[in-house]
């Protein structure tokens, strides 16, 4: 699977979890196997699930359910954010595949009361970025034994729903449904009829298909595509050298000026530029550019979250 | 070596034998078989590492030089003990005991007889015949119900199965074992009466049906723990009864005085020595015990691990152990036990077509939840949970499952689902096999008798209390060892099941009978009442408990009180009529016969029920009680005639004054039927 939308997160071995603290400017629509923790340590951040979109504000915390699609958006303050990324095969308690958990834990948006305070989990997530930033010789294992404690809280203390599948039978929600369409677009997004085949292939009429994307993320098909597309055309942009009318062709669009045209619109800049101001060598870490992620103060982040462990 | 049908005769056979090899032996050597060889040391040591308690076979006695074979001792009942996820576990015997099938608990005694021979061992320990007297009784999971009579039946038919592979079926805990808590300590007293009708014929029934060895239990009978207890032992069981095979203690604290058990007849210490060994040579030298009391408790040993033993040369696998035909057995197990006890506007079966969203609520319905963790516990490959059942039978609808805590999220789940089910009662915190940890400190479970309460945790009912009226396709499934209040929430929901412990394949089952895939047969083998005040009075921290003549249906029957659900009821998907109803006699026997109809559109299993009643008799007895039943199968449309005899003895009631058995010669009176409630049974008389 060649993906972005499907952000493939990249774990050093053996660790049970990746630490991310970072200013986030924008991330679209994507999803991941991996269960994520988000705290905004600075500033406020917008997190649109499907079509709810909440604004995190400096302490506040949600998790992202595994598979879930989701998004961030820059709200009008810059930010600082801790991102913990923990792989989904530690949520398998009962070694049953066909289990998947789903975890109600938004402090902006209560659905159930948790069993233990968010105070608890901002201290237990800021201790988690301390160590990530320390880098000392015992970080690594103390940050493994960290992340296993607050998976064990958040079974303990967060409630949760459990989809249960039978074995050998797929499981249909909603999320799966557009995680197929993304699926889709991803794999067809150099062909010229692309609305008429996803129809085609999921099943639906392209009227109950706009009805269905409105409803469940916000944006219409077209948008979708279009955002696919542009997301694809940086991830070229990043990684190959293919010039500006290959990377429109193989996106997808219909010729080099609507990529030009939806590219400034989108990132406030052509597509020259942002090549040029991406030094390929400065790509080592693929979401971080790709996904937007802004330059912050790693000092500033450090003393921030030791203010959540001292309360 | 040839291949033997193992029987009292053949065993007898090799009396000889065993004496000629008891009469070569020193004093030392026949005291050597009467102990166990395993230091209750190392079983404590078995917990700390990766093994457990039995899990292997645990020895005693043998003379390897002389030819004689050590006993190898495996635990049940849920299947058998060793191994760590290899054995299969059944479901718990009070589910058995619902499916009133002897021919499915003989073939589940010889799948486990398979197992333990596979393992290497040479005699099944798991079969718990105590009768409950009170419900609260916190292993009445062990055994098949409250009723004497279909305990004998269901005991026996695990006896005959496990004896099909030569294995030697050990009974328990003899006798008067129906309290926990106190179980080192209580002094048992009751009437003659009670002692001969209600608390030792199933014990008689499964040794005429080849029970081989039996185990004695903790507590005391009349002032003597019954591990050494002379009466028990030596007048009852090895006289009056003519037992030929050996006895053994309970584990360490089974026997507590070497004099006094060597002269009951006691045979074997378990599971080491303390009291015999050295010290019952010491007794013996000293004059105190008899040195023919040790001959013969050698000889019975010996004659019976020899006719065991040589009874074949089959090799047994030990892939054989947890194999597919086994594990199916546990299934079919479950499909015939779990018990349909309301069901509103025929809510179930839930119809897979015309649904999309299940939802499962309550923290037991995501457990592995096979019974207590005492020394009954299997370790079997998996276990399917309700939740993973439910979906499995679900197909491609989705099933979401919430533990209920957070009673607002579970109406919002509730609302929106097509059906709601609760999964509720207990696991092994709430009742099972009690340790002491100051005594033995060993075992993960707390246990013990249900002392508080008989019903529900709070937050169970609040749950159903509040969330089941959100949806009318709401349905209770109760996990449980037993009885379980249900007067206080059962109006709150349309449909009710009781699952018990269904074992390792119990959430298949679970979810095939809610989706009727499989129609539900299981019929309650107790009864539960409105209120708990319904039940004897017990006191379950005590050194004294007397217990009465009646207990269960009797009781409530013979107070003229109505029960919320009564013994040996259960629904089906189906509809049975029953008609041409007749009663006669036939020899030594009554017989009793039907012809039954499946009038609706669906297969289905009915369990006829054959009760006597006494209201011509110048004594005290049971309004009615169970004296034989027949589970049929039916197609739908399909009519079969079913006979049940029983022999006619079985009406006899002990005369404490002459010191016999003796029948009442009067008209009875007959039911026959589908429950002990008289709104379910066809009433006729017989003279006699």
């Amino acid at each position: 699977m060649n993906s972005y939308i499907f952000e493939t997160i990249e774990h050093h071995k053996e660790n049970p979890a990746k630490i991310i603290i970072t200013s986030i400017d924008h991330s679209d629509y994507h999803w991941h196997y991996d269960y994520e923790l988000i705290m905004v340590i600075k500033g406020e951040l917008i997190l649109s699930v499907l079509a709810e979109s909440y604004i995190l504000k400096e302490g506040d915390i949600a998790l992202v359910n595994s598979k879930e699609i989701h998004g961030y958006r820059y709200s009008n303050k810059d930010n600082i954010c801790l991102i913990v990324q923990i792989k989904n095969e530690f949520f398998n308690l009962r070694d049953d595949k066909n289990q998947s958990y789903y975890f109600y834990l938004n402090s902006v948006k209560e659905t159930i009361k948790p069993k233990l305070s968010y105070e608890h989990f901002r201290k237990h997530l800021a201790k988690i970025g301390i160590e990530y930033g320390s880098k000392k010789f015992t970080s690594n294992l103390r940050i493994k034994g960290l992340v296993f404690m607050l998976i064990s809280d958040l079974f303990d203390y967060i409630p949760y729903d459990i989809i249960q599948y039978g074995s050998d039978t797929v499981q249909v929600s909603d999320s799966e449904d557009i995680l197929k369409i993304i699926q889709f677009i991803e794999d067809n997004i150099s062909s010229e009829n692309l609305t008429e085949e996803l129809c085609k292939t999921i099943g639906m009429s392209e009227k109950s298909l706009y009805r269905f994307l409105k409803s469940t993320i916000n944006m219409t098909l077209k948008e979708l595509i279009d955002v696919t597309r542009l997301n694809h055309a940086i991830y070229l942009l990043s990684y190959t050298d293919k010039d500006n009318s290959t990377i429109a062709s193989e996106c997808g669009f219909c010729n080099d000026n609507t990529f030009y045209r939806l590219f400034k619109k989108r990132y406030g800049m052509t597509p020259l530029v942002y090549r040029n101001i991406n030094p390929k060598e400065n790509r080592s870490n693929g979401i971080k550019e790709v996904q937007g992620y802004l330059d912050f103060s790693k000092a500033e982040a450090v003393s921030l979250l030791k203010k959540y462990v001292n309360g | 070596m040839g291949l033997h049908r193992i029987d009292k005769k053949y065993r007898l056979g090799y009396t000889d034998r065993a004496k000629k090899l008891v009469e070569k032996m020193t004093l030392d050597e026949k005291v050597s078989l009467m102990s166990g060889k395993v230091p209750m040391a190392e079983i404590l040591n078995d917990f700390d590492g990766e093994n457990h308690y039995n899990y292997k076979p645990y020895p005693a006695g043998g003379i390897k030089e002389k030819g004689i074979p050590q006993m190898l001792f495996c635990d049940g009942p849920r299947g058998v003990v060793c191994g760590t996820g290899k054995s299969t576990c059944f479901p718990a015997p009070i589910l058995r005991g619902a499916s009133f099938d002897t021919d499915l608990e003989e073939r589940i005694g010889q799948a486990i007889g398979r197992e333990v021979r596979a393992y290497g061992g040479n005699l099944f320990a798991g079969i718990c015949i105590n009768l409950p007297y009170h419900p609260g009784w916190g292993r009445s999971q062990e055994t098949y119900g409250e009723d004497s009579y279909h305990l004998g039946q269901m005991g026996s038919a695990i006896v005959r199965g496990v004896l099909k592979e030569n294995v030697i079926p050990c009974i328990k805990h003899f006798a008067f074992n129906s309290m926990e808590n106190s179980r080192f300590k209580v002094n048992i007293d009751c009437d003659k009466r009670t002692e001969r009708e209600v608390f030792l014929p199933h014990f008689k029934e499964c040794i005429d049906n080849g029970a081989a060895a039996v185990m004695t239990s903790y507590n005391l009978y009349k002032g003597t723990h019954c591990g050494q207890n002379k009466y028990l032992l030596k007048d009852i069981l090895k006289g009056e009864w003519d037992f030929d095979g050996f006895t053994m203690s309970d584990f360490a604290w089974g026997i507590t005085d070497t004099v006094e058990a060597a002269n009951s007849g006691q045979d074997i210490e378990m599971c080491e020595s303390n009291y015999y060994g050295s010290n019952l040579v010491k007794a013996v030298k000293e004059g105190k015990v008899p040195e023919e009391y040790i001959d013969e408790s050698a000889i019975r040993i010996v004659r019976t691990l020899l006719a065991f033993t040589e009874a074949d040369n089959k090799a047994y696998p030990l892939e054989l152990v947890g194999c597919r035909e086994h594990i199916a057995l546990a299934l079919e197990s479950a499909q015939k036990g779990i018990t349909l006890l309301k069901n509103n506007d025929n809510i179930l079966p839930i119809n897979r077509h015309q649904v999309e969203n299940i939802v499962v609520l309550g923290r037991l319905a995501n457990q592995d939840n096979l019974g207590d963790l005492g020394s009954g516990r299997v370790y079997p490959p998996y276990v399917v949970t309700p939740l993973q059942g439910i979906a499995k039978a679900a197909g491609k609808k989705k099933v979401v499952y919430n533990d209920g805590y957070d009673i607002e999220h579970a109406k919002t789940l509730a609302k929106n689902a097509d059906y709601v089910i609760f999964v509720v009662g207990y696991d092994h915190n709430d009742e099972g096999e009690y340790i002491v940890y100051t005594q033995v400190g060993f075992m993960d479970s707390v246990g013990g008798d249900r002392k508080n309460s008989l019903g529900l945790k709070p937050e169970d009912i609040r749950l159903i209390k509040e969330v089941g009226p959100v949806n009318p396709n709401s349905v209770v499934v109760m996990i449980g060892g037993s009885m379980i209040m249900m007067e206080e929430w059962k109006d709150y929901v349309n449909a009710i099941l009781m699952a018990y412990y269904p074992g390792m394949e119990g959430g298949t089952a679970l979810g095939q009978i809610l989706f009727g895939d499989i129609n539900p047969s299981g019929k309650l083998p107790f009864v539960i009442p409105k209120n708990e005040s319904d039940l004897p009075e017990i006191n379950w921290e005590t050194d004294y408990q007397r217990y009465e003549y009646f207990h269960g249906y009797t009781k409530l029957d013979k107070e003229k009180i109505e029960a919320v659900y009564p013994y040996g009821f259960g629904l089906s998907y189906t509809k049975f009529d029953i008609s041409n109803v007749s009663f006669s006699r036939s020899g030594n026997y009554i017989e009793a016969r039907c012809d039954v109809t499946n009038e609706g559109s669906r297969g289905g299993d009915e369990v006829i029920q054959l009760y006597v009643g006494y209201s011509e008799s110048q004594i005290t007895r049971p309004v009615k009680a169970l004296k034989g039943f027949n589970r049929v199968s039916l197609k739908p449309g399909e009519t079969k005639t079913v006979t049940i005899r029983t022999p006619i003895k079985q009406l006899m009631w002990f005369n404490e004054k002459t010191n016999e058995w003796e029948m009442e010669h009067m008209t009875y009176d007959m039911y026959l039927g589908t429950s002990s409630s008289l709104r379910d049974l066809i009433k006729g008389e017989l003279d006699l």
